[in-house]
């Protein structure tokens, strides 16, 4: 039993990094936030209950037997045989051992002497129960055809999870777009734009929008426009003959609106090492040293906020 | 040790006097155990570059995708290689009662083979790869192998016919199946056309060369880790246990259909891949019709333990078989699951697998050696056990190690694949960073190092036990036997069963039907996908690489990208949407070989092309945390030292030309020019991004290269039927 204790601390132990990441918080509910925690837990959980009931069930049909089984030993005069041994030798219908010499053959090779028990039942008629799957398999999907092969799969796939988010979109009020997006401002909404930011975007526009491989974007200068819906639609569509990709895929509309909103924060932040600019004159509207601050303020703001959620 | 006559031919020929080599024996014992400590450190270093990529060292010889390959050649050829004929040659001279054919063709083996090893050591860092997993030594080294293979083949079938026992054992059976089908794996799967000394190309492309390397894949694991293995455990259990073995019927059933049904079951390396349906289809039916054979092995292994129970508790040999018979029934109902789709679907690219093949690996392959070698050391040294506590410590530590390793990896897996597969509501990937679901199960790497070391250790235990044990005895190098030879005219009576009226004691006709048994299902298999061109349907916009993208791909090759990157990318949604338009057949007509892969540690490469800037794959390639924060690539500073390869061009083009891929003829004598071209072409584009780089340098063609991958099916509307 103490064997079976470690082996469920150190199963319990491999579980800690999911733990750790579960503790990402955000915005979204506990259970979406925590779906595959959830889902592998209810697993594990399962799997630990039905393990302990299987053991409990078997020690008591264990217990039962023994008796049984000592009491029809007695009547043959014989030792009673093992739990175990008895259920195992009757499962694969074995010669019991005192009788082995009737199954002996006269095969001996260096010694080795061979018996020809039969073949164990529930091995036999497991072979060919996956005899019969393999045929069943193969006339179900290539026969009948009525199973899907990899394409079809893979378009019922696509079409079920285009149902499923036009339906979430649509209780959510419509999707933003390029044409519909707004600049947020609250400091969550610009924290979360910058942990996006820096995951994605930080590789080729510098840790503060310098700029490095991409373009620096915190200057006045901007290639595709320095709007909100101008930012928002580059990130989008991407420009992939420069080497900028299209985030669409990889980004939902509201994480590109996020961090479309803190690269809009970026300009005039002036950080280390910036990269030449490029592009034209961008004036924005009300543009001023005081958004200078503040963002700066934010930056600071984002941080704390950061190191609480590692 | 005793001359039984065989009593039914009732022969009276005198006894004759003979000796057992136990010389060679001993040989392959050492060489095995040198390698596996050797081997396993290599794996163990590459399982800690995971989380420590500073074990690169940062030369090109110590990377992952070199070692990777050194470690798995060296635990599987020359580790376990090694233990298969040091079992074989030990078992076989005493089950046909015969000293081995010739002693100057058992060290032709031993030394041969121990060249390859050499050779493989030396190659496999220095980037001398084909690239196709399992095979990848090149072309020269092919060829010693195939010879070497053929001297042993040769070695081991006259031994059995001069026999002076009648019948041959199924070990032996085990062993014939093994010689004739390893054989035909390494030859047909090796067929290549070499463009110089070190270098050649797989005459199969794409689909067809994924078919016939997972054919020899699988069935390396096949036969080369199972049927041997399981000859040396119907010799060494019953001979440890001192009990007759358990059913004689299920050693005919199981070895005939395990042989017959493993061949088919190489396509479920490939299940979701761009292989025709119904060869996926042949592979999961086939693997699910593979456990009861399996399992029927196991059953004789453990069954054959009956009424010998009470001795495994005291005795490490016995032990050590248990556990390796019970590993063996674990990964081979484990393989089974694996290959349902729905199930694959979630496991196939992660270190799930990494996990099943160390059950196997480890629990199947390393126990039994060990077994072996605690019986045979203390016998051939005629002395006893040094100590059989450092044998029971043994035991627990690998146990241990055993469980350190596959438990993290399994949940390593489940979890990242899980990572892959999850999505937000508004229809987007909640981690679109691949990099995100690999620091994610970085604590789970460091635990199966540990697993990983653990099991080392016990090796090492193993060893100063074993020294001991030598230097407590004495060698013998011959032992002497007696048994009466076999009389002519012997014809098989009537009483026997029809198995041992055809087969058993009639060697060449067990080889030729074991061919036929084995060629069956790789021929069902392999023949339609090369012939029927519906299985590979062709794009128009697909075509062949520039010269300079070849050459980046050689480099791609050379650095063994494929151990890391799939270039794979499944009909899932969760892979579309990650990485672009699922892979088609028909994009690979050109890849000689492919380059499909079998693992992400890193995301899949097939759409790189043009996804990124050439600047970001140049930073990245000089330093992969610069562009991807916490990344575990190691750094590849030599590409921007190293010029590529200008010389052999030519030569690779014809050899490409030969190979069927459609260069206009006499292209090998602009290709030169062209690549240059591009090369300048590149380097300018880089310059205009504030890169100064020599368009010489080996980085501009892997650039070249990983800007074209998977990018020609976006140059037609709408994507090609599949």
């Amino acid at each position: 039993m103490s064997k079976l204790k470690y082996i469920f601390m150190v199963l319990a132990g491999m579980g800690l990094p999911l733990v750790t990441q579960a503790q990402d918080a955000s915005d979204a509910s506990f259970y979406e936030q925590n779906q595959l925690e959830i889902v592998l837990g209810i697993a594990v959980l399962t799997v630990v209950v039905a393990l302990v009931a299987l053991i409990t069930a078997l020690y008591a049909i264990n217990t039962i037997l023994n008796v049984k089984n000592a009491a029809e030993a007695e009547a043959e005069g014989r030792e009673p045989l093992g739990f175990w041994a008895n259920f195992w030798d009757r499962f694969n219908s074995a010669v019991p051992l005192e009788e082995e010499e009737t199954v002996m053959t006269d095969h001996a090779y260096d010694g080795i002497r061979e018996l020809d028990n039969r073949l164990p039942p529930w091995w036999l008629y497991g072979f060919y129960f996956t005899i019969l799957f393999g045929v069943g398999y193969l006339i179900y999907f290539h026969v009948t055809g009525a199973g899907d092969l990899s394409a079809a799969e893979y378009d019922k796939e696509m079409a079920r999870a285009e149902e499923e988010v036009q339906a979430y979109l649509a209780s959510q009020g419509g999707l933003i777009d390029e044409s519909s997006v707004e600049l947020l401002t609250a400091d969550a909404e610009i924290a979360a734009g910058k942990e996006i930011f820096m995951a994605n975007c930080a590789a080729c526009h510098g840790m503060n929008g310098e700029g490095t491989v991409g373009p620096n974007l915190t200057d006045k200068y901007w290639i595709h426009g320095g709007d909100i819906k101008s930012i928002f639609k580059t990130i989008k569509y991407g420009v992939p003959a420069k080497g900028m990709i299209p985030w669409e895929s990889q980004l939902g509309p509201s994480d590109m609106q996020k961090v479309a909103s803190y690269i809009y924060t970026l300009e005039g932040t002036n950080p280390p090492n910036p990269k030449d600019p490029q592009g034209d004159l961008f004036e924005r509207e009300g543009a001023s040293t005081d958004s200078t601050e503040a963002a700066a303020e934010d930056t600071t703001e984002v941080k704390v906020v950061l190191e609480a959620g590692m | 040790m005793e001359a039984t006559l065989d009593q039914k031919q009732g022969t009276t020929k005198a006894v004759e006097t003979f000796y057992y080599d136990n010389a060679i024996v001993r040989n392959f014992l050492i060489a095995s155990v040198i390698f596996g400590i050797i081997g396993m450190t290599v794996g163990l270093l590459a399982a800690m570059q995971f989380f420590w990529p500073e074990l690169s060292f940062g030369l090109q010889y110590t990377t992952f995708g070199r070692i990777r390959p050194l470690h798995t050649n060296a635990v599987i050829f020359a580790f376990v290689g090694n233990g298969i004929f040091a079992g074989v040659y030990y078992s076989l001279q005493r089950l046909c009662k015969t000293r081995m054919f010739s002693d100057f063709l058992s060290k032709i083996h031993f030394w041969g083979w121990q060249l390859i090893i050499l050779s493989a050591a030396i190659t496999l860092p220095l980037g001398i790869t084909s690239s196709k997993e399992y095979a990848e030594l090149e072309w020269p080294i092919d060829i010693a192998i195939a010879l070497i293979w053929v001297v042993f083949g040769i070695n081991m079938m006259a031994t059995i016919i001069k026999r002076r026992e009648r019948h041959i054992y199924v070990a032996i059976w085990f062993y014939i199946a093994t010689f004739v089908t390893v054989a035909m794996l390494h030859i047909v799967n090796n067929i290549e056309l070499p463009v110089t000394l070190f270098k050649s190309y797989s005459v199969y492309a794409g689909v067809q060369d994924a078919l016939i390397q997972w054919w020899y894949g699988h069935n390396a694991v096949a036969f080369f880790l199972t049927t041997p293995y399981l000859g040396l455990m119907y010799y060494f259990v019953p001979k440890a246990a001192n009990r007759p073995v358990y059913s004689y019927r299920l050693s005919i059933v199981h070895f005939w259909a395990l042989i017959f049904i493993y061949i088919w079951a190489g396509p479920h390396h490939l299940l979701y891949n761009a292989l025709p349906d119904w060869a996926q289809s042949l592979g999961t039916v086939f693997s699910v019709m593979l456990i009861a054979p399996s399992w029927g092995g196991m059953l004789n292994g453990l069954l054959t333990l009956r009424g010998a129970w009470d001795r495994v508790r005291e005795d490490p040999i016995l032990k050590f078989m248990v556990v390796a018979v019970t590993a063996y029934g674990m990964s081979t109902f484990e393989g089974p699951m694996l290959s349902l789709k729905n199930f694959n679907a979630v496991t196939h690219f992660t270190d799930w697998i990494v996990a099943h093949v160390h059950v196997g690996g480890l629990g199947w392959n390393g126990f039994l050696t060990f077994a072996m070698l605690y019986y045979l050391v203390p016998r051939m040294w005629g002395t006893k056990l040094y100590s059989k506590k450092l044998a029971n410590t043994h035991f627990w530590i690998g146990t241990l190690g055993i469980i350190f390793y596959v438990m993290p990896l399994y949940w390593a897996g489940l979890t990242q694949s899980l990572m892959w597969k999850q999505f937000t509501p508004e229809g987007t990937l909640v981690y679109s960073n691949f990099l995100e679901t690999v620091t994610q199960i970085l604590p789970m790497y460091m635990l199966r190092a540990l697993g990983g070391t653990l099991y080392l250790a016990g090796v090492i235990v193993m060893v100063v036990n074993l020294v001991k044990t030598a230097k407590s005895g004495k060698f013998i190098p011959e032992v002497k036997a007696e048994a009466a030879p076999l009389s002519k005219g012997y014809q098989s009576p009537k009483s026997d069963g029809w198995h041992r009226r055809i087969f058993e004691w009639r060697p060449v006709n067990m080889l030729i039907w074991s061919l036929v048994a084995v060629a069956i299902g790789g021929a069902v298999e392999i023949i339609p996908t090369f012939l029927v061109e519906s299985n590979v349907p062709t794009i128009a916009s697909v075509k062949p690489y520039t010269p300079l993208e070849l050459e980046g791909r050689d480099i791609y090759i050379r650095e063994g990208c494929y151990t890391c990157h799939s270039q794979m990318i499944r009909p899932f949604r969760s892979e579309t949407e990650r990485y672009g338009e699922y892979a088609k057949a028909g994009e690979f007509v050109y890849d000689h070989p492919f380059q499909w892969g079998s693992k992400r540690t890193g995301p899949d490469l097939l759409r790189i092309g043009g996804k990124y800037p050439h600047s970001w794959h140049y930073y990245h390639m000089l330093d992969p945390r610069s562009m991807s924060p916490g990344s575990i690539m190691p750094p590849y500073p030599w590409l921007f030292e190293q010029d590529w390869d200008k010389e052999t061009l030519p030569a690779k083009i014809s050899a490409m030309q030969t190979l069927g891929v459609p260069y206009e003829d006499g292209y090998e004598n602009d290709a030169l020019g062209d690549a240059e071209s591009q090369a300048m072409k590149i380097a300018s584009e880089l310059k205009s991004q504030d890169i100064t780089v020599s368009s010489d340098k080996e980085i501009v063609a892997l650039i070249a290269y990983l800007q074209r991958m998977g990018t020609d099916i976006s140059k037609v509307d709408g994507v090609a039927e599949n």
